[in-house]
C-alpha cells in the first residue's frame, strides 16, 4: 500500500506563526525550519492538486526557497500561511504552464480504467484512479477549490484569501467543479 | 446540520493519494537557505531621502546660477539715507575723480 502524507489539521494559533517568521526574518534557520514542519503537507497537497505526484518534492522545496528569500518583504499584515499558499498556487501554476501533465495523467487513466476483475482493495485503488482522472479532467482552478473544501475541508473564506478570490466566486467555482466531477464519475459509471 | 453530499463522501473515501515528502527533503531546504542569506530588509526612509536629494540637489543648482532673480535685491548695495552728503562719501572711498578730465589731458599734447 502506497504511503500517504498525513494533513494535519490547521489548529495552531496565527501568533505562533508570527514569532517564528519574526525569527526566520533575523536569519534564524531553525524559525523557518518550525515553519516548514508547520505548513510543508498543506502546501505539498496544494502542489499535488495542480501538478501531481511528479516532481512534488523539487515543487515543495521551490516552494519554500521562494519563501525564504521573499521574507523580507512579507508584510505582517496578511497571515503567513496564506501568504506562502499563495507562493504554492503561483509555483504549482507555473509549473502546469511549463509541462503539460494532463495528457500524462490521462494516459495513466485510460491505462487503469481498462482493468476488468476487481477485488475490493483493487476497486479501491481502482475508484481512486477514477477520482484523480475526474479531478485531472477539471481546470485547475475548479480542481483546486473542490479539494481544498471538500478534501481538505478548509473554509471557503481561507480559500477566497489564499488565491485572491471572493468568496462567492469560491462557491460558483466549488458548484461547478463538483457538477463536472459528478457527470465525468457517471460516464466512467459511477454513481455517488 | 445536512448530510454530506454523497460525492463528497465519495470523494473522501476514495480520495487521491499525496505521496509523502522525502526523508531528506526538509534537511535539503536549510542546506539551501544557507547558500541563500536572507537579504536585509528594504529600508524604505533611506531610498526616500536619496530620492528627494536627487531631486532637491538639481533644482537648487537651476534656481541659483541659471535663471535670473526676478526681483531686485531689497538691500542695495550702497546704503544710503535721504540727505547724505554723497560727495562726502565718496571722497571718503578714496582717490576719486569728481569732475571730467579735459580732453587734452587724456591724449596728451601732440
Amino acid at each position: 500500500m502506497e504511503a500517504v502524507a498525513e494533513v494535519p489539521p490547521v489548529s495552531h494559533p496565527q501568533g505562533m506563526d508570527t514569532a517564528w517568521v519574526n525569527a526566520a526574518r533575523q536569519g534564524d534557520p531553525q524559525g523557518f525550519r518550525h515553519l516548514y514542519q508547520r505548513h510543508q503537507a498543506r502546501v505539498r497537497v496544494i502542489l499535488h492538486s495542480l501538478c501531481g505526484s511528479e516532481a512534488l518534492d523539487d515543487l515543495v522545496q521551490e516552494v519554500f526557497i521562494r519563501a525564504w528569500k521573499g521574507l523580507p518583504r512579507f508584510r505582517q499584515d496578511a497571515q503567513f500561511s496564506t501568504w506562502l499558499y499563495r507562493i504554492a498556487w503561483n509555483v504549482g501554476t507555473d509549473q502546469r504552464r511549463t509541462y503539460g501533465r494532463q495528457r500524462t495523467r490521462q494516459q495513466a487513466w485510460e491505462h487503469s480504467h481498462r482493468t476488468e476483475h476487481l477485488d475490493p482493495d483493487v476497486l479501491h485503488i481502482h475508484y481512486q484512479s477514477v477520482v484523480q482522472a475526474g479531478l485531472d479532467h477539471l481546470s485547475p482552478q475548479h480542481r483546486l477549490v473542490l479539494v481544498l473544501h471538500d478534501l481538505e475541508e478548509w473554509p471557503q473564506k481561507d480559500i477566497a484569501a489564499t488565491l485572491g478570490i471572493p468568496v462567492g466566486t469560491v462557491k460558483s467555482r466549488l458548484f461547478h467543479a463538483r457538477s463536472s466531477l459528478r457527470r465525468f464519475l457517471e460516464q466512467a459509471g459511477i454513481h455517488p | 446540520m445536512s448530510a454530506p453530499d454523497p460525492l463528497v463522501t465519495f470523494l473522501r473515501q476514495h480520495r487521491p493519494l499525496v505521496p509523502p515528502p522525502s526523508p531528506y527533503l526538509e534537511q535539503r531546504i536549510l542546506n539551501q537557505i544557507h547558500t541563500h542569506p536572507l537579504p536585509a530588509p528594504p529600508r524604505l526612509f533611506r531610498r526616500r531621502w536619496r530620492w528627494a536629494l536627487g531631486l532637491v540637489v538639481p533644482l537648487v543648482w537651476l534656481v541659483s546660477t541659471v535663471r535670473p532673480p526676478l526681483v531686485p535685491p531689497l538691500v542695495p548695495l550702497v546704503a544710503g539715507e535721504p540727505g547724505d552728503d554723497l560727495s562726502a562719501f565718496l571722497l571718503s572711498q578714496g582717490d576719486v575723480v569728481l569732475e571730467e578730465p579735459l580732453w587734452s589731458e587724456y591724449f596728451g599734447d601732440y
